[in-house]
């Protein structure tokens, strides 16, 4: 079903943890680094492995897109937004698994297919409950 | 004679919360741009809208144990910033009854805690009003 | 006729508010009004095509769909995804029509 990181199967699923993000941008000037996001690469490492669900609007931290994190207020220009792809690269190198769910990424636009970062796999729609069974946690974050 | 709130074009009432959208963000820039302008421009918080302004954030946030050398600038910070940028065309008040309910009464001196009963004297002196979303 | 400038910011994500609002624009412009609909924050992904029944007929009935350019490139949008007759505009042109002398707002 992908080209990026190929389809994960049920009997594929190692990792321990699932961690489900469905709510996304909650205030990338108040949070800044302190968001969600990063916290999936910790609760990887102290888990012995967790995979990481991008869904609804969530799955658009997974597209490759020429966002600046960076806006200006007043005179100041605040550099330190959260950058959810920068971290979702930085959380697929740490070897977590990043899945979308196909309509969710359809969702998104004509082309948001093509903008997929390299190594997100995509699934079938639903498909995520589907794995539910295999994993020890089951969290929206 | 009384305190009157200092007329204004625009007067945004802040009510959604930090942290939970990006609200903080737009209320920001819209900010910018109207001072930009020339404007004048009221910032009235309520709810946990309130907590932008708290004097306990301090000036940065905790540091980012995976950038260590970085600053990040608090909300506080970069409000008072903005106020300090612009001493006669914009004002931040906070809603006494919130912060006190919601335990961020101890704000920084350059916002002005009102009680609620007044927030019509704030609409009255605005030509435009904003609510930008709910506590 | 009044000018309005309706800022929606949840989107079709928030629930069936969006449409309500989008209905609300809607009625302002067959009633006459000049109406802007400012789409912000996960309200711009009501621009998608097929996302909000409501915001496609208000654009239909002649409405002015404004995206804000920031709040889509930071949800990896791209202009040419959403819904034809709608346009980039940025905070400072919401400004502009904040300040212009008559004109009401609402956020949503």
């Amino acid at each position: 079903m992908s080209d990026a990181g190929g389809v994960l199967t049920v009997s594929e699923a190692t990792a321990r943890w699932l961690v489900m993000i469905e709510r996304a941008y909650r205030g990338a000037v108040e949070r800044q680094f302190a968001d969600v996001l990063p916290l999936v690469v910790e609760l990887h490492r102290q888990s012995g492995g967790t995979d990481l669900a991008l869904r609804g609007l969530a799955a658009s931290y997974a597209l490759d897109t020429d966002y600046e994190p960076a806006l200006r207020i007043g005179r100041r220009t605040l550099d330190t937004l959260t950058d959810p792809r920068a971290t979702l690269r930085e959380t697929l190198a740490a070897g977590v698994a990043v899945l979308v769910e196909e309509p969710d990424l359809t969702a998104l636009g004509r082309t948001a297919a093509d903008r997929l970062l390299p190594g997100v796999r995509v699934i079938e729609g639903g498909g995520l409950a589907a794995r539910w069974p295999s994993y020890e946690q089951v969290w929206f974050l | 004679m009384a305190w009157t709130p200092p007329r204004t074009e625009v007067l945004l009432q802040l009510s959604g919360a930090p942290h939970q959208t990006e609200l903080v963000g737009s209320a920001l820039r819209l900010t910018t741009s109207l001072l930009d302008r020339g404007a004048r421009v009221q910032v009235w918080a309520c709810g946990d809208a309130t907590r932008l302004t708290w004097a306990g954030l301090g000036d940065t946030k905790p540091r980012n144990y995976a950038d260590w050398d970085r600053e990040y600038p608090s909300a506080p910070r970069i409000v008072r910033e903005l106020l300090t940028d612009h001493p006669d065309r914009l004002h931040w008040y906070v809603c006494a009854f919130c912060s006190e309910e919601r335990g961020t009464a101890d704000q920084i001196p350059q916002v002005r805690r009102r009680p609620l009963f007044k927030f019509a004297e704030h609409v009255a002196a605005a030509d435009k009003c904003l609510t930008l979303g709910v506590c | 006729m009044t000018d309005h400038l309706l800022v929606e910011s949840g989107g079709p994500e928030s629930g069936a508010a969006c449409e309500r609002f989008a209905g609300d624009a809607l009625r302002l412009l067959q009633d006459g009004h000049h109406v802007v609909l400012f789409l912000v924050e996960n309200g711009v992904t009501a621009a998608l095509p097929g996302a909000s029944q409501g915001v496609a007929a208000f654009l239909r009935s002649g409405g002015e769909l404004w995206v804000d350019t920031f709040s889509a490139a930071q949800r990896a949008l791209v202009a040419g995804d959403l819904l034809p007759g709608s346009r980039m505009a940025d905070m400072d042109e919401v400004a502009d029509r904040l300040l212009a002398p008559g004109s009401r707002a609402v956020w949503h």
